[in-house]
């Protein structure tokens, strides 16, 4: 084994990548998240009122993909087709036609006032996990849904701040001099504007849909990694290694960021996470403003919003509270396992 | 090189009035309110494959004048001559076809490698772009270099922090060789080893000038180590040259003062011999406000010969003369 390892040379950052995996805790969050996450693509196969699978006289249909109306069935009523009812129809029936519905056959953005009855919201029940909402919406399949826009849109804005953040805060500490003197100033001015007026401003001008809102968080979180990177690269540029490519007549461009940016890498990966869940708190808590995702969108922060207004809807409340407070848990967990991951002080024995 | 039949022709580099001041500023607006003179006023020329010392001690400008000549800092004024062309005021992409000719080999090996990269893919980066061979032929290239070096074929996949000092110098040697250079500028390329290392490294740069006919540029602030491998030797103390010559001639009939109180600090292998070393008074002044006249005047066994300080020394400025033939030294009691 120890011959094996002297032969393979190892790169500090998959160094680093092993030690995360030693991280039992940090390591499985990890995997947890990133699962849930990807299963959380096939929620319109998993949570769904739409049937995966229609087999109606001696015909397939897919409805998941595609838009049958009742008729196609023979159906009563309107518009798209009832695959609950006609799955309990075809049952009864015992014609040979069958239904696959999904697993939690109930949609995020489906009223099931006429199904339940009483007044919504209503309790939980074995077939509504985490009973409905004020407009009888399953909550159980909002919290799902939810959890992937969340995730989504807090990784995106996180994406579009560290590129923009970090393209800003190379230039300043690469250049230095007047460019990082007024850099800065610029900056500091455009960090005093207040984040949450901006957006109930613009949110009072435009209704924000998903990519509008992306781009006004992404406006306004990228000044935080600017300081640490410009940190990073005023180090770097002073050593050797600059001083040997720019003497192999290498380009700016190139020293940024072939050479100096993978050295700067530390704070860029560290506070990833902590801003995952910066991201996803600021969008729970503009959804709960009602400043966030236009309305139809599963979200957690509305839903708080609903329970708030009457306490005894406690699964109004404690649902995405728990779905919020699992996510963030989980990504916490990721956060620390990677600080510990970067920690160039892996010998102590203290620990 | 015999040094009677330099020529105009020989002169690889050509140094003319070289300043490199720091700015020292201060205030609200930061403004300049006095400069560090670390290079002030320096000319020399360097033959083509010849090896010019350089020594003083900390602070006197040596690492200035290297970094500056390769451009790594812009000098204040002067010019710098390469091939007859004046490189001084060229901008960088003007200097960058001309980079690989100048290359500089690193005090510190431990900073001058990029931790994040392998060495195969920093010997290489340099060939790609400068095209020095064709794209299926640079893997080949990196392996010749590293055999040059003396380092086994197989450390290309390898990064830096897997290196002894002395294996990363000869990588640093390996990259500056890359780029088929002709002039090398070796700051202080051997200080941070360790001895016998130090051997190895400087009998491999002996080797290498030979086989690729390499002109060097050698800082360093160990004396027996620059008479080792030096034609030419010059002296610097406090931004400026105080004498230059043939590196035998130095060692053998030292002319300015400073050079002679350097030389006797040369530690001898020799128990019984007793040592007459001349002990300068004083620290060295500060580059920031350094003294007028000749800067050494204030620590200068010949300046202040009967406790009386020499005019002459406390208020012109010496200029290099040629005390000798080929040897230059600046100081007016010489």
């Amino acid at each position: 084994m120890i011959f094996k390892k002297r032969t393979n040379s190892e790169s500090i950052l998959h160094k680093r990548i092993r030690k995360f995996k030693g991280m039992k805790r940090g390591y499985y969050s990890f995997i947890i998240l990133v699962s849930l996450y990807l299963l959380s693509f096939l929620n319109p196969l998993l949570i769904n009122n739409k049937a995966l699978v229609v087999k109606y006289n001696g015909e397939y249909f897919f409805p998941v993909s595609k838009y049958y109306p009742s008729t196609t069935f023979d159906q009563q009523g309107y518009g798209e087709a009832q695959y609950r009812k006609l799955d309990e129809q075809f049952e009864n029936d015992n014609s040979g036609n069958w239904v696959i519905m999904p697993v939690y056959p109930f949609h995020p953005n489906e009223s099931l006032l006429g199904e339940i009855d009483g007044e919504p919201p209503h309790a939980p029940t074995s077939l509504h996990w985490l009973g409905t909402d004020n407009r009888a919406r399953d909550v159980f399949a909002r919290m799902i849904y939810g959890f992937n826009i969340s995730i989504s849109f807090a990784l995106i804005v996180t994406a579009i701040a560290y590129i923009i953040g970090i393209t800003i805060g190379a230039i300043l500490g690469f250049f230095g001099g007047r460019v990082d003197m007024f850099g800065q100033r610029f900056i500091e001015i455009f960090a005093s504007i207040p984040f949450l007026y901006m957006v109930i401003i613009i949110s009072s001008v435009l209704q924000p849909s998903f990519w509008l809102l992306v781009t006004i968080m992404s406006c306004f979180n990228w000044v935080g990694m600017t300081y640490y990177i410009r940190g990073e690269f005023y180090k770097e540029k002073a050593k050797d290694y600059v001083s040997a490519a720019i003497s192999m007549g290498a380009d700016n461009r190139r020293i940024m960021f072939k050479h100096i940016l993978p050295n700067a890498l530390t704070p860029i990966i560290t506070f990833a996470p902590f801003a995952l869940i910066g991201n996803i708190s600021t969008l729970v808590s503009l959804d709960f403003l009602g400043f966030g995702l236009a309305a139809p969108t599963p979200s957690w922060g509305e839903i708080v919003n609903q329970g708030i207004s009457d306490i005894r809807y406690w699964w109004l409340i404690l649902s995405p509270m728990g779905a919020s407070f699992t996510t963030l848990l989980l990504i916490s967990f990721i956060g620390e396992g990677v600080r510990e991951a970067f920690d160039p002080k892996v010998h102590s024995r203290l620990r | 090189m015999n040094t009677n039949l330099k020529t105009q022709n020989d002169i690889l580099l050509q140094v003319k009035n070289l300043k490199k001041y720091f700015p020292i500023r201060n205030g609200l607006f930061s403004k300049v309110t006095g400069n560090v003179k670390a290079v002030d006023d320096v000319s020399f020329d360097i033959y083509r494959g010849e090896t010019l010392g350089i020594v003083g001690e900390s602070g006197c400008g040596k690492t200035t004048v290297g970094r500056t000549l390769l451009r790594l800092l812009e000098p204040t004024a002067g010019s710098i001559f390469y091939e007859g062309e004046n490189i001084s005021k060229y901008t960088r992409s003007q200097l960058r076809p001309l980079r690989p000719k100048m290359q500089i080999i690193f005090q510190d090996p431990y900073s001058s490698l990029n931790p994040r990269m392998t060495v195969g893919s920093m010997l290489s980066e340099a060939i790609r772009v400068h095209n020095i061979v064709p794209n299926n032929e640079v893997e080949k290239e990196v392996h010749r270099l590293l055999d040059v070096v003396g380092l086994p074929k197989a450390h290309s996949t390898r990064y830096p922090h897997e290196f002894s000092g002395g294996q990363r110098q000869r990588i640093g040697i390996a990259r500056a060789l890359s780029v088929k250079p002709e002039l090398i500028v070796c700051d202080e390329a051997v200080s941070a080893l360790d001895v016998s290392i130090q051997a190895q490294v400087i009998n491999l740069l002996k080797d290498l000038q030979k086989e690729y006919n390499l002109t060097y540029l050698f800082i360093a602030h160990d004396l027996s180590v620059v008479e080792y491998i030096s034609d030419r030797v010059a002296v610097m103390y406090l931004g400026k040259i105080v004498e230059i010559a043939d590196a035998k001639k130095i060692y053998a009939n030292t002319l300015h003062p400073y050079t002679k109180a350097l030389m006797s600090a040369v530690p001898v292998p020799d128990p019984d011999k007793k040592s007459d070393r001349i002990v300068l008074t004083g620290d060295v002044p500060s580059p920031a406000n350094p003294p007028l006249g000749c800067t050494f005047h204030p620590r200068c066994p010949l300046a202040n010969e009967g406790e009386v300080l020499r005019s002459e020394c406390m208020s012109e400025t010496p200029i290099l003369d040629e005390k000798q033939s080929q040897h230059f030294a600046s100081c007016h009691q010489i």
